[in-house]
């Protein structure tokens, strides 16, 4: 099983990471690990299958929640958010709440941070699309912990029986969750005949291949029977040396400086550019 | 739509009208109704979780199919799923038993409430009200439960007129709301020109001694009950509370 590894990124995704981690640690709180791991699929959702998204009609759901600062980071670079309210995260007052709020982001289908609830929520979306004829597909992101919630399985039953061919959950499968590896707490495996044995349509990529990813979401749109799910293998903490493969990053979690710029580093950010992210001035102004 | 119209021009001769009558129950008074207001409202869908013949869904089905969503023992995911209905444009109608209401009320509170979707939760077999199944079926929570969830309009209508007056007002109302019907047969209170305002109670009864606030199947109770106190020389006011939120404080009579 891998559980480390550490490559470059590419450029967008490179910057959701810095900036989602900067997030976090302004907030004093946070989940960096599942945020790291999920990032290149939600940066591949929202650069390109969902430009056209909309408040009237929302195609996707975040079911593992908790990866809102990855979200943000990447509404971010996408142009849904100013990239200075990155700095709001979890303040009182600010917009950008610990779990996605369809109330302040209304990009998002619905609002999430109890696991399970987003999956069922995109259900009922792409169950709604079909029934009125509009022809959208629907995403959703869970994490692999969250595959451990009994809903989970109601909505897997349901949208294989109503084939939901519209819908695609994509599980952020980084082998961790709060505690320990998903093994250690409550396993998965074999999680890809789970889902053969509910009767989806299977696909397994690598969860940091764009290329693996955009081949999937073609098989998952040339798919006209059942719904999709990608089981995307991933590294927690990913980009992040002393974060990949901890489950002590999954969060919430506060950041010192000194791990900031520890993780900065490792994202290839010049050490003269480190202060402007400790210090918030790289979010102040125009973006 | 032609279809549909002749289909129930026959299911209205072969099914007695019940509603407002003495004898008919909340849930079949619901379940009339909606096959009633289906064209009125016409993104209004219906989700149930295998027993539409106790919700009073089943006469929906049968003159809907197409509007009527099977989602099986599975009451999160359909909770849950109805917030996401609702936010492609329908007006979902949740309805299982209160009971299993309560079952999924995170799932109400987070996918339905906090997400600002326009979902109508219908519980039957409220309370004590659920014939000879026993303790496990009763509900007696649902109503305090609901009312907790900021956002969330929770109404228990007191006799099938109303009862269907209501059906028609949550359609009407944007946002989510709770509403009770009930299993047993109910007894009659209100005549025709009964009118149901969301938050509005009424007096049905007039009396200076004391006041009875009621809901539900128990105003009727609470008139044999001021019948009962007549007898004794107190003379009870009941007033008729079918709204259990918001509410304001203004009667009508």
């Amino acid at each position: 099983m891998i559980v480390r590894s550490f490559q470059n990124l590419s450029p967008l995704s490179s910057n959701a990471r810095k900036n989602c981690l900067a997030s976090i640690f302004h907030a004093r709180s946070g989940h960096p690990g599942g945020s790291l791991s999920v990032i290149d699929i939600l940066m591949h959702l929202f650069h390109c299958e969902l430009k056209r998204a909309s408040q009237t009609r929302p195609q996707f759901t975040l079911s593992k929640g908790h990866a809102a600062p990855a979200l943000y980071a990447v509404a971010a670079e996408v142009g849904l958010l100013h990239r200075s309210e990155l700095m709001s995260l979890r303040k009182i007052g600010g917009l950008l709440q610990g779990h996605p709020h369809v109330g302040t982001t209304p990009w998002v289908g619905t609002s999430t941070g109890s696991l399970g609830q987003g999956l069922s929520t995109a259900v009922g979306m792409a169950l709604g699309y079909k029934h009125q004829g509009i022809n959208l597909p629907v995403y959703t992101v869970a994490g692999d912990g969250e595959m451990q919630e009994g809903q989970v399985w109601e909505a897997a039953m349901t949208a294989a029986h109503h084939k939901l061919e519209n819908l695609c959950l994509i599980v952020d499968y980084n082998k961790l969750q709060s505690d320990d590896l998903n093994e250690n707490i409550i396993g998965l495996e074999p999680l890809g005949n789970r889902w053969r044995a509910f009767n989806w349509n299977v696909l397994e990529v690598d969860g940091h291949c764009q290329e693996e990813i955009a081949k999937a979401i073609a098989t998952f749109k040339s798919c006209l029977t059942r719904p999709t799910v990608i089981i995307a293998h991933t590294i927690k903490g990913k980009g992040v040396s002393y974060m990949e493969g901890a489950a002590a990053w999954h969060g919430s979690v506060t950041m010192s400086e000194e791990e900031l710029a520890t993780a900065l580093r490792d994202l290839d950010v010049p050490e003269a550019e480190i202060g402007s992210y400790v210090d918030g001035s790289f979010f102040a102004g125009g973006d | 739509m032609l279809m549909a119209r002749s289909l129930q021009v026959v299911i209205d001769m072969f099914t007695p009208n019940l509603i407002g009558t003495s004898g008919d129950s909340l849930r079949e008074a619901f379940g009339k109704t909606l096959v009633k207001i289906a064209d009125d409202f016409p993104n209004m869908v219906i989700l149930d979780a295998d027993i539409a013949g106790g919700t009073g869904t089943h006469h929906f089905r049968k003159s809907y199919p197409d509007r009527f969503f099977q989602f099986g023992i599975a009451e999160q995911n359909m909770m849950s799923s109805a917030g996401g209905m609702a936010a492609t444009g329908l007006i979902p109608v949740v309805t299982t038993f209160a009971v299993f209401c309560l079952r999924a009320i995170e799932q109400a509170r987070l996918s339905i409430a906090y997400s600002q979707r326009n979902v109508k939760i219908v519980g039957s077999h409220p309370g004590l009200d659920t014939g000879p199944d026993g303790a496990s079926a009763q509900c007696l929570e649902d109503i305090a439960a609901f009312r907790a969830i900021p956002g969330m309009v929770v109404i228990s209508p007191a006799d099938p007129l109303e009862m269907a007056l209501a059906t028609a007002a949550i359609m009407r109302h944007v946002g989510p709301v709770y509403m009770r019907s009930g299993r047993s047969p109910a007894k009659r209170i209100f005549s025709e020109g009964h009118k149901f305002e969301i938050g509005k109670g009424c007096i049905v009864r007039d009396g200076t001694d004391l006041t009875i606030v009621a809901c539900g199947a128990q105003v009727h109770r609470s008139l044999e009950a001021a019948d009962l106190l007549q007898v004794r020389g107190i003379s009870a006011q009941v007033v008729n509370m079918a709204t259990i939120k918001p509410k304001r404080l203004a009667l009508s009579s």
